[in-house]
């Protein structure tokens, strides 16, 4: 059973709200104070400029000691994002420090938006599609941005 | 009323004429008991003579500066509890790393014993979560004691 809400994720969701990073909205569930709604835009000169994604976000009992866990709910083509919306990114795994915040994290995700990295790839086809014909590649993501990413 | 006039002034009668007077003090009173502390006369150069009654003196702590205010795990101030503590102090002091990166004790240890860590099956972390540097607690007093207790023998 949860306990205490402990202090510090009440300071971390104060500061989202108050204080918001830019292109990242954060809010926690109204039944949940660990389930947080996230809104990620698409950064700018990336496929994904003009898109929305939404994702949630979960902190476990364990956090800060663990990592948050966080997936995408909108349909993404992105070759470190799989069909169910998990994310490989070192920092929600091995990486992960508890000096990192939800708010560290969510930027993170927003750069690898900007930076797709095929050499780690999850979704190996679309990792393949990047690397052999990334024009193609791009093409694609812009297309799935357009068709499923809209606010 | 001052101190003269508490006393009482007898003339005697004396066959010379050079009117004598002796002072008689009045009867000593008790001397009053001190009070726990003693007015304090402080000197002055001006004319007004300042006597310090009564002093209030309250006392801060706080841990040796290293630096930063807060602990990166928990968020709190130093000063402040961790989570798991209800009043700060010995029991969970600062715990300062070789990088000279500084939490609450109890904060450090659960990261580096890891037993609450699900994702890594409870394996030790052994780095410092603020610049990924292994971490060991700084032994620079206890090395220094040692070093001491050398010469000494």
């Amino acid at each position: 059973m949860a306990g205490a809400l402990p202090r510090r994720i009440i300071k971390e969701t104060q500061r989202l709200l108050a204080d918001p990073v830019p292109g990242i909205s954060a809010n926690p569930d109204e039944s949940n104070a660990r389930y947080f709604h996230v809104m990620i835009a698409g950064p700018d000169e990336s496929p994904f400029a003009g898109g929305v994604f939404k994702l949630e976000l979960f902190l476990p009992e364990e956090y800060p000691m663990a990592a948050p866990k966080v997936r995408f709910m909108t349909k993404i083509y992105h070759p470190n994002i799989d069909k169910l919306g998990r994310i490989c990114l070192d920092i929600l795994k091995d990486k992960w420090s508890p000096a990192l915040q939800i708010r560290t994290v969510l930027l993170s995700i927003q750069a690898l938006l900007s930076a797709p990295n095929p050499e780690d790839p999850l979704a190996t086809d679309v990792a393949e599609q990047w690397k052999t014909n990334e024009a193609e590649a791009i093409k694609t993501a812009k297309q799935w941005t357009l068709a499923y990413a809209q606010a | 009323m001052s101190d003269e006039d508490e006393h009482i002034v007898i003339d005697i009668e004396d066959d010379d004429d050079d009117d004598d007077v002796i002072i008689v003090p009045r009867e000593e009173k008790e001397p009053t008991p001190m009070v726990e502390s003693a007015p304090v006369e402080l000197p002055t150069q001006t004319r007004l003579k300042i006597t310090v009654k009564k002093l209030h003196v309250t006392a801060k702590w706080k841990w040796c500066d290293v630096g930063e205010d807060t602990c990166g795990i928990c968020r709190m101030e130093f000063e402040a509890t961790c989570n798991s503590c209800k009043m700060p102090g010995d029991d969970c002091p600062l715990e300062v790393g070789v990088c000279r990166h500084a939490f609450h004790r109890h904060c450090i240890e659960r990261w580096t014993e890891g037993a609450s860590s699900s994702q890594n099956g409870g394996a030790k972390n052994g780095h410092c979560p603020l610049c990924r540097q292994e971490w060991k607690v700084s032994l620079r007093n206890r090395v220094a004691k040692k070093k001491k207790r050398q010469q000494t023998t």
